[in-house]
């Protein structure tokens, strides 16, 4: 088994573990929080507001602006 | 009688927001269209994103919303995971330890594989997330969903 195959299936379990998770918490919506709420409760304080805006445009700048760097 | 008054009124108030939002939806469609379009490492590619981030960014300086201290919100964290704390997040201690084990790890794990990819080579056999989604942004209309997914995430997060 190649190193690429390993590092994709990696990838692809964490895909799905997250899609997973994401799918049980909107199932059993009192007894586990969703991406979104740990979002919203991230965002309840000023640091964690920024750290995730700032994330977000750091994310559009690397996947639109420096695409083709790896 | 008055009903009759109005109606036409409302009809044509709504009409006109409509129309405004279909022109904005329209705007905003054609300016992804066109921004998803650009070559990277470009001033007008810069310039797009820039103009959006840094709209966003302005926006969220404005928020009125009350935002506590990062310790303050540590120590609700913290609060959260037992049971005196359970009452300001409206879950149970147990499904914020679940979330915090949970979401932490993979957030984790990732951080950690990305970084094994990034210091690992080639890069061919030990692709980043950034290469990833490079192989499949080269096609346009992949770079122009990812761009609406983008700009729906800023939005989504101005709103929190």
């Amino acid at each position: 088994m190649s190193w690429r195959t390993i590092t994709m299936t990696v990838w692809a379990v964490l895909a799905v573990s997250a899609l997973v998770a994401e799918t049980v918490a909107l199932v059993v919506t009192d007894r586990f929080p969703a991406a979104g709420d740990v979002l919203s409760f991230l965002m309840r304080s000023r640091f964690g507001r920024w750290f995730l805006l700032l994330g977000w445009f750091w994310l559009g700048w690397h996947l639109f602006v420096r695409r083709g760097t790896g | 009688m008055d009903q009759r008054v109005i109606r036409p009124g409302l009809r044509r108030s709504r009409q006109l927001r409509a129309a405004g939002d279909a022109a904005a939806l329209l705007g905003m469609l054609a300016y992804t269209w066109v921004a998803s379009a650009l070559e990277p490492f470009t001033w007008p590619a810069r310039i797009t994103i820039g103009v959006l981030g840094i709209g966003v960014l302005a926006l969220a300086a404005r928020a009125h919303r009350r935002r506590v201290t990062l310790r303050h919100w540590w120590l609700t964290w913290r609060a959260a995971l037992r049971h005196d704390g359970a009452h300001r997040t409206g879950r149970s201690p147990l499904a914020w330890r679940t979330a915090t084990l949970v979401w932490g790890g993979l957030i984790l794990a990732v951080a950690i594989w990305e970084l094994t990819a990034l210091f690992s080579g080639p890069r061919l056999a030990h692709p980043t997330l950034s290469s990833i989604t490079d192989l499949v942004l080269r096609y346009h209309a992949a770079r122009f969903l990812a761009y609406l997914l983008w700009m729906a995430l800023g939005v989504d997060l101005l709103r929190r």
